[in-house]
């Protein structure tokens, strides 16, 4: 009976191994929040597994805490989310960087100050009382 | 301790960390967001019972039943919020591919919304508290 343990707590590890693969690359941030909410189940299931092989009583505290606020992280991250496009999502592939084309900063407007490099350049160096 | 009943134990345990690999198989292979939800809410509800309910017949102990029943009671008020949560984000930042969805009530729902406050916002104000009028 412990090897089927011991066999549920690899099949539970390489589970969050695949969902931090997903944790990685999923393409907007809603969907790393739906990641974390499965690794916080998870990793409930590694707790109750523990307390089986072990028989430990002092954990319970731990798996109620973890049911009732491994809840928050996700719904913060989905009502705080701000609508993000499609560049700022993750790193971008050379065709898509191609595709979507971030416009270039272009200062076309008439300078605010022209006499700006006089001004500084007239200026002693180190500015003054320092 | 009785020990059949920490066998039927062990088998629910089993099953739940069967619950957690098939999810995180369909977290890593569907495609689109609301997909994966369906796909993740298999451990949240599914798994925390049946994983409970194997460590309360390993245990066997009254104390450590009534915690786990707390445990599942908890999981059943909290996953619902998260994936509400979840799924108006994704619809209302347009996260969406519009051919995903099949039936979408919600949009339906907002353009009546929005009639109803052109025909009666603009003169009465918007916090009338005017019921909406029935779907069409």
């Amino acid at each position: 009976m412990i090897y089927v343990l011991y066999a549920c707590l690899a099949a539970i590890l390489v589970a969050m191994g695949l969902v931090l693969v997903r944790l990685e690359r999923g393409p907007a941030n809603l969907d790393r929040a739906v990641a974390l909410d499965v690794i916080t189940s998870a990793s409930v299931g590694i707790l109750v597994i523990l307390m089986a092989l072990t028989g430990r009583i002092d954990l319970l505290p731990l798996l109620v805490v973890f049911t009732s606020v491994g809840f928050i992280s996700s719904t913060t991250i989905a009502r705080f989310s701000p609508a993000e496009s499609i560049t700022e999502r993750h790193i971008l592939t050379p065709e898509e960087a191609a595709r979507t084309e971030v416009p270039e900063f272009q200062d076309t407007d008439a300078p605010v100050h022209p006499d700006a490099d006089e001004i500084i350049g007239t200026q002693p160096a180190g500015g003054e009382g320092r | 301790m009785i020990e059949w009943l920490q066998v039927v134990g062990v088998a629910f345990i089993a099953l739940g960390a069967f619950l957690t690999l098939v999810t995180a198989i369909g977290m890593h292979r569907l495609h689109s967001l609301f997909a994966r939800m369906h796909a993740s809410t298999k451990p949240q509800v599914l798994g925390v019972i049946v994983m409970c309910a194997g460590l309360a017949c390993v245990m066997q102990k009254p104390r450590v039943s009534y915690t786990l029943l707390l445990v599942v009671i908890m999981q059943l008020v909290v996953a619902p919020i998260s994936a509400h949560m979840l799924g108006r984000a994704v619809y209302r930042l347009k996260q969406l591919d519009p051919d995903v969805i099949v039936l979408d009530e919600y949009a339906e729902d907002l353009a009546r919304a929005e009639r109803h406050l052109r025909e009666v916002g603009e003169t009465e104000g918007v916090a009338s508290g005017d019921p909406l009028p029935p779907p069409t």
